[in-house]
Order: structure tokens, then C-alpha cells, then sequence
């Protein structure tokens, strides 16, 4: 497998890449009916990047960041996550993936609405075996780290954008991900919010996580140590 | 904080906070639940309760019973052969023997007459302590349960009419006891001299034969033939052999004014309703020190057709098959049913909710909920609602039970470890039936539409 050269970045720690793609291809439908959503050649991600991934709609961002976080099986070609190939017919492998190598950050943030903020971030922890007082004191941690700890016990209805935006955030953290996967996070925030979470996604990478930004949002591209412009399913430009 | 440690101690309780998510829903579920629990536990106590009307047997301390008739030869109007009482007590075998029961018809003053069985043996042979009163020691002295004394109206003092056939006996109301009460029969224990005064003197009172036949000269023939085993069994069977022949008289009468073959047969079943036949008689025998119930059977002629000899054990199941497990089948159809319409209520409500919370199932699959872990999410919701359901359910099936007792005195009901295991695995099965179609549904979901969204 080779990779496209990483651009100029502040730091790699390391240069085996968080996740890697080759020969990807994924297509909806069948027939006269089948349509090409994904045909990449390759495609790497190093810690320490943050990838923005943009393009217009329909151009394929949520297919590849579906595929990148295992929750679509592509069509054709491979995916290393860790420098592992990832068997997309192993259903626990792919859940055991999900639960501690992947991070999520959901469009609408998709917080659990009958969980506090720390039952959020702990429900994430708990499904990667981490419990208990030991599962609290973390989920704690990282809300006090994303300066949302005195909303603790609020609930998602009772919560502002921004505070839930850091919830979903930490809850994406809670297992120490290799890979963080945002889609459009800044949809529903104001410039403010948009802002703070492009700072928070660039310290991620600062920490070593490997972030994948999908999004048509400006006001991010200026937290992007790399971009990749799609079109119809190709990289177009990077 | 209380919550902050319970949280601690382990996952958070998602199940429980998506089932809650609409607690109207949730009430009304755990309230149809709960009924549903309910209605198990009321249907079993009052079937444990008709069943534990033998359970004085265990009490009474008889190894024998002899079942006189079984419905082929004499009838239940006829009250046992003095001869088998007497060869019983002289017989080896007997430490002591006596008619057990009296079918008879009670009455308080002014009251209607309903369907009685007079004991000729104290209460405590059954276990039973007396509540108000005494026990009876005299002749035409009776003690009688006292939910029965409640609904006619009577009390320690009152009279109390007991009639068999033309024969009738004013007994005082002495005593009263608890739990005898059924809804077939009431008894009423007497001394044994007035079980004897009760079928003494009663022209009726003597044995009848009867006999399943197809035309009236089968039954003649099947008569005499019951007659000569009769008397083969029974030394002093000079009474048979009388009714015997008034019968067949009645018979031949019948034969020359029968107008057809048709009439005859019309009036032969007449006759045979009126002895009604098909309804035993029992001799308890309390066995003395080193007898069996085998030395009983031989002794009173067991392998004739028309005595039959149990042990205690078989003449409970003959009760019971008689008339209590006849009702079994229809009891587990309500169980069934009951059981069916919770798993149908338990359903809907966790489909329901399942579906208004499919993005939420697709998060948690997306952050690595698998597939056991989504089971054991739908199933905790399940354990969370029928658990709840149960510990209600138990609680009003009981004091519903305790209040149909208390309304309807002559209903027996029994609450018995087996009631309470059966409720519970009933609401078990439920549990696991109910949550198989929306865990279906949570199963069958692709993580990848939380992407969608």
C-alpha cells in the first residue's frame, strides 16, 4: 500500500498512519441503478493531522468517513486502522474497533437526550469495559477538560450548542481514540462555537489523535494541516 | 451522593433511562403488567385452594379408604352397607373405622336447603381447631365452618336442619371452624351416634343397585350378577338382595306399562338419574400398628368389582381427578392467555419505544455497542418494567385473592409457593417473549444512519 506524501505538519510523532485506505471503492445500488460514492486510490491519515475533508453535497464525505469509521463496509478495496487491516466480516472486531480506536463526532452531536452529560461520555467508556468509579472519575476528567464540568448532571435538552458540542467531543475521547471522526460539527454553531471547536480539533491532533473533518464549513480550514477535496466520489484536489 | 455511588458501581443504566423515557407509556405498561400478574396469582390460589380441600387427608391419619359403588354397582344415595362398617371394625386390620361422610342437606331456620356433607369425625382429625364454641358432643350437636355460618346468617346457638332423603335431625350449632369452606359441598361435623341417627330411619337410607346397562334386560342381568359378587364380598347382603329385587320389580313394572322400546329406555334413564349412580361412598380405616392397606384389600375382598381399596395417596387423586383437576386445563388456558396478553402488552410498549429511539440505538452501535450489548439493553428495559410488574402484581393478586375470600366466603383460595413461582416465570416468560420483536427491530438497525440523520 502507498500513501500520498503528508503535507508540511507541526509534528508526526509517528509514521505509521492512523488510519489508511487503498483501492477504496463503495457504490449504491445495482445496475442501471449504481452509483459510485467512493472511488479513492489512497488515502492515509497520520496522528497528529487533522484532515478536512470538504466538497459539495453528494460528493461522498459522509461515505468516507463512514467507511473510515467502520460503520460501511466498502464495496471494494482495504482499510488499516493502526496498521491493521480491519475485517469488515468480523461484527465484533468492528465493534471492538469502534470502542476504542474511533471517536465519534456526530452532525447533530446525536447525545443520548435521557443521559446526563457525564452518563454520555461514562456510556462510552463503559462499552469499552471501563466502569465504575474508574469510568465517572474519566468521563469527569474530560468534561472539566473541555470546561463543561459544572453542566455535569445537565441533560442534552438542558444544554447549549456549544456545551453539547463538548460533551460529544468528550464522549469521542472518552477511550482515547486513535482516530477522531467529526462530520459537519459545526452545523448547527454560531462563528463563536465553530471557532472553539476548530481550536479543540486542532489540539486534539496536538495530542496525537489523527482527526478527520468532514465539512463544507470555512471556518475550519484554517485549523486543517491537510485538505482533500471531493468530487463525485474522487479526490479532486489536495 | 447516593446517585453518584450507584452510578459508580457500574454501567449506566441506559435501559432504564430509555424505558422511562415516556413514563405514561411505562405506567400504563407496568399497570397492564401488573394486572396481567395479578389475575395469574388469583387464578392459581383459587385452583391451589379447590386442590387443598383434600389436604385434610394428610390430617385424618387413614392409610384406607374403601370406595364403595365407584359408580357401577350401588349408588351414592345409598349410605355405606352397615355390614362393610361392621367387618372394617372387626377385621384385624382396624384400629378404627367409620363412615367418613354424610351427603346431606343442611338448612338454618327458615333458610334454604343447600348441599352438606355431614362428618361423623371430630375436626381435629382434620387438623382443624374449633374458633368459636365447641367441639360437638352429644347427639344432634353440629359445629360448622364459619364463613358458612356468616353467609346463612347463623352463629354458635342457632339451629340447624340437616336432612337426608325423608330423614331429618335439629342440630344446635355448637362450634364453628375455619377452612373447610368449598364451593361444592359445606361440611358439618357431627358425633358419630348422629351421622348414624342421620341415616337410620330413613327408608331410603338402604343400599341401592344400579348398573350400567344398554337395554333392561342387560340391567337385570347386570343386577344379578352385582348381587351374587355382592354377596360374595359381603356375608350379610340380605339388604341388596331385597332392594335388588325391589328394583326389579320396579323394573318389570316398568317393562308392561312401557308403551315402547323408547319409553322403556326413557324411563329406565329416569330411574338410573334418580339413583344416581357414578357418585362412591368411603369407609375411612385407620390401620392398626404393623397392617397395610393390602391386608385391607384382601380382607375386604379387593379384587371384587364393587369394593374398591385405596391408600390415602390414590383416594386424593381420585378427589382431585374427580373434581378439581377436571378444571386444570382450563386454568392453564388462562394462565396461557394471561401470559399472552402480557407478552402482546410487554411487546408493543418496547417496540414502541424502540422505534422512537432508533437514533439512539444507532449512537451506541456507533460507539461500539454491539450486538450483546443491545440485547442486554432491550433486556434490561424488559426486566426493569416486568420486574416492577411482578413485585405489584404479587402484592394485588394477593389482596385480591384475600378480598374474594373475604366477599365471597365460599370461594377457597390458598396462597402457595408454587403460585408465586409460576406467577414469577410467567412474567419471566413474558419478559423474554415480549422483548423479542423490538429486540428484532434494535438488531436489525445499520449504524451507519446515524450518519444519515
Amino acid at each position: 500500500m502507498t500513501y500520498p506524501s503528508p503535507p508540511q505538519m507541526p509534528a508526526r510523532p509517528v509514521a505509521m498512519p492512523a488510519v489508511a485506505v487503498s483501492g477504496l471503492v463503495h457504490t449504491y445500488g445495482r445496475g442501471h441503478a449504481e452509483v459510485h460514492a467512493l472511488d479513492i486510490d489512497a488515502l492515509a491519515v497520520f496522528p497528529g493531522e487533522v484532515l478536512l475533508v470538504e466538497g459539495p453535497s453528494g460528493s461522498g464525505k459522509t461515505t468516507l468517513i463512514s467507511v473510515l469509521g467502520t460503520l460501511l463496509r466498502p464495496t471494494r478495496g482495504g482499510i488499516e486502522i493502526g496498521g491493521r487491516a480491519v475485517d469488515f466480516g468480523d461484527q465484533r472486531a468492528l465493534d471492538r474497533i469502534r470502542r476504542s480506536e474511533i471517536g465519534f463526532v456526530f452532525q447533530s452531536f446525536s447525545l443520548l437526550a435521557p443521559l446526563t452529560a457525564t452518563e454520555n461520555v461514562t456510556a462510552a467508556l463503559n462499552a469499552a469495559g471501563t466502569r465504575g468509579r474508574a469510568a465517572h472519575r474519566r468521563a469527569t476528567e474530560l468534561l472539566d477538560s473541555l470546561g463543561v464540568a459544572h453542566r455535569a448532571h445537565a441533560r442534552p435538552r438542558d444544554l447549549s450548542g456549544g456545551e453539547q458540542q463538548r460533551v460529544a467531543i468528550a464522549r469521542a475521547l472518552a477511550n482515547e481514540p486513535r482516530l477522531v471522526i467529526a462530520d459537519e460539527p459545526t452545523a448547527n454553531l454560531d462563528t463563536d462555537h465553530s471557532l472553539e471547536l476548530g481550536h479543540v480539533l486542532a489540539s486534539l491532533a496536538g495530542r496525537g489523535h489523527a482527526v478527520v473533518l468532514a465539512t463544507h464549513d470555512p471556518r475550519l480550514e484554517p485549523f486543517a494541516t491537510r485538505r482533500i477535496r471531493l468530487l463525485d466520489g474522487r479526490i479532486a484536489a489536495e | 451522593m447516593p446517585i453518584e455511588l450507584r452510578r459508580s458501581r457500574g454501567r449506566v443504566p441506559i435501559g432504564r433511562r430509555l424505558v422511562l423515557r415516556s413514563r405514561s407509556r411505562f405506567a400504563m405498561a407496568v399497570v397492564a403488567c401488573t394486572a396481567v400478574i395479578a389475575l395469574i396469582v388469583v387464578e392459581l390460589s383459587v385452583h391451589a385452594g379447590l386442590l387443598g380441600a383434600t389436604s385434610w387427608l394428610d390430617a385424618m391419619g387413614s392409610e384406607a379408604w374403601v370406595m364403595v359403588a365407584g359408580g357401577k354397582v350401588l349408588s351414592q344415595n345409598a349410605p355405606l352397607p352397615d355390614a362393610v362398617v361392621a367387618q372394617a371394625r372387626e377385621a384385624g386390620f382396624a384400629a378404627s373405622a367409620a363412615v367418613a361422610f354424610t351427603p346431606c342437606e343442611m338448612a338454618s331456620a327458615g333458610g334454604e336447603l343447600q348441599t352438606a356433607m355431614a362428618v361423623s369425625w371430630p375436626a381435629s382429625a382434620f387438623g382443624l381447631d374449633v374458633t368459636a364454641g365447641r367441639s360437638p358432643q352429644d347427639l344432634d350437636e353440629s359445629v360448622i365452618d364459619e364463613a358458612v355460618a356468616r353467609s346463612m346468617g347463623i352463629g354458635v346457638g342457632s339451629g340447624l336442619r340437616l336432612k337426608r332423603g325423608s330423614h331429618v335431625r335439629d342440630t344446635v350449632v355448637v362450634g364453628t371452624v375455619a377452612g373447610t369452606s368449598t364451593l361444592i359441598q359445606q361440611w358439618v361435623f357431627v358425633t358419630a351416634e348422629t351421622g348414624s341417627a342421620l341415616l337410620s330411619g330413613d327408608p331410603d337410607s338402604s343400599a341401592r343397585l344400579d348398573a350400567s346397562a344398554a337395554s333392561l334386560n342387560d340391567l337385570e342381568t347386570a343386577l344379578r350378577d352385582a348381587a351374587a359378587k355382592l354377596r360374595e364380598i359381603l356375608p350379610n347382603v340380605g339388604l341388596f338382595t331385597e332392594q335388588f329385587e325391589r328394583l326389579r320389580s320396579g323394573i318389570e313394572q316398568l317393562e308392561a306399562t312401557a308403551s315402547s322400546a323408547a319409553d322403556g329406555s326413557a324411563a329406565l334413564i329416569r330411574l338410573r338419574e334418580q339413583l344416581q349412580p357414578d357418585k362412591p361412598q368411603y369407609l375411612a380405616i385407620r390401620l392398626r400398628e404393623g397392617q397395610s392397606v393390602s391386608d385391607v384389600r384382601r380382607a375386604l375382598g379387593g379384587s371384587g368389582t364393587d369394593v374398591s381399596v385405596l391408600t390415602a395417596a390414590e383416594f386424593r387423586e381420585d378427589l382431585n381427578t374427580k373434581y378439581f383437576r377436571a378444571i386444570e386445563p382450563l386454568v392453564t388456558i388462562l394462565v396461557a392467555a394471561a401470559v399472552a396478553v402480557g407478552v402482546l402488552l410487554l411487546g408493543l410498549t418496547l417496540s414502541t419505544q424502540v422505534s422512537e429511539s432508533l437514533a439512539d440505538y444507532a449512537v451506541l452501535r456507533a460507539i461500539g455497542y454491539g450486538r450483546g450489548g443491545l440485547r442486554r439493553l432491550v433486556l434490561a428495559q424488559s426486566c426493569y418494567l416486568i420486574g416492577i410488574s411482578l413485585v405489584l402484581g404479587l402484592g394485588l393478586g394477593i389482596a385480591v385473592t384475600a378480598l374474594i375470600g373475604e366477599l365471597a366466603p365460599l370461594i377457597p383460595w390458598r396462597l402457595v409457593p408454587s403460585t408465586f413461582a409460576i406467577a414469577t416465570a410467567a412474567a419471566v416468560v413474558m419478559g423474554l417473549l415480549g422483548s423479542l420483536a423490538p429486540l428484532r427491530r434494535a438488531l436489525r438497525l445499520d449504524p451507519v444512519s446515524v450518519m444519515r440523520r
